[in-house]
């Protein structure tokens, strides 16, 4: 028998690849019982979801967080004159 | 095709990229890097790539996913030089804040996250999300970027990393504990 701690150790595993058949069998048969660690996949489920929905997009030039700070900016735009005008 | 401001193919002229770009690229760095200095170095080298290459660009897709594409290896780029720097958590903390010393929960997972969300809540999901993936450890951190975010295969995040395949789950494993838990306790779950 497993307990919670090596259950929800396998219930993330789970996300990162295919576990074998007996650790399946095992976390399956503790899920089944355990109302805490069936919550917690569930929550890791949903979580890995929508993280990796929004994970791929480029954000939205809206998004007024984190905006590139003002002298990176000017760095950045110096970098970029300083490439052009060797006429590469 | 040089000196003009608008060439063809919905190409701008690079020296509007950093205006049109740079705050995109700049937060998609941040994410996954977590600090202000490592995520201009990104977009730094995204840009001297970009301009190096801007021939190869073929103007089949857009501009912005194609600049996206390099940034997206040199995010690995630094990660992979940073990560060497990082402090390495002990594997058993002194005191588990999620499990007793017989392996039982001390969290309650009653409460479930709600879904589907709408599209305020995943603005909402995703500002608090930042503010959780901030507080982990910062291998922890790294590791969850490369792995979930990035959605690179385990061998080539461990590679990355230069850690095992079983060193790799243990973080992951402890950095979903820890954002799962963030998140909870941010109101980011409902009661099913």
């Amino acid at each position: 028998m497993l307990n919670c701690r090596e259950v929800s150790r396998l219930v993330s595993e789970s996300f990162d690849r295919r576990l074998p058949w007996r650790a399946r069998f095992l976390v399956a048969f503790h899920l089944a019982m355990c109302r805490i660690c069936s919550g917690f996949r569930r929550t890791l489920r949903l979580m890995e979801r929508e993280v990796r929905r929004q994970a791929g997009n480029l954000p939205s030039p809206e998004d007024p967080v984190e905006q590139l700070p003002d002298d990176a900016r000017q760095r950045l735009d110096e970098m970029v004159r300083r490439f052009l005008g060797n006429g590469q | 095709m040089q000196g003009e401001s608008q060439a063809p193919g919905g190409k701008l002229s690079p020296e509007r990229w950093v205006e049109r770009y740079g705050d995109q690229l700049y937060r998609y760095a941040m994410l996954r890097l977590r600090n202000a200095v490592d995520a201009e170095e990104a977009v730094q080298q995204t840009f001297l790539a970009a301009l190096q290459n801007r021939d190869q660009y073929s103007g089949a897709g857009s501009e912005g996913a194609w600049l996206l594409g390099i940034l997206r290896r040199k995010v690995v780029d630094v990660a992979r030089r940073r990560v060497r720097e990082m402090p390495i958590e002990p594997e058993v903390p002194q005191w588990d804040p999620y499990f007793d010393s017989a392996g039982r929960w001390r969290v309650s997972w009653a409460a479930t996250m709600q879904q589907p969300l709408e599209e305020l809540e995943r603005a909402e999901f995703w500002r608090i999300f930042r503010e959780c993936l901030q507080g982990l450890p910062k291998r922890h951190a790294t590791a969850f970027a490369l792995r979930v975010l990035e959605d690179q295969p385990s061998p080539e995040v461990c590679e990355q990393m230069g850690i095992s395949l079983s060193n790799l789950w243990v973080m992951l494993h402890r950095a979903r504990l820890q954002l799962a838990t963030c998140l909870q306790a941010r109101g980011q779950t409902r009661e099913l």
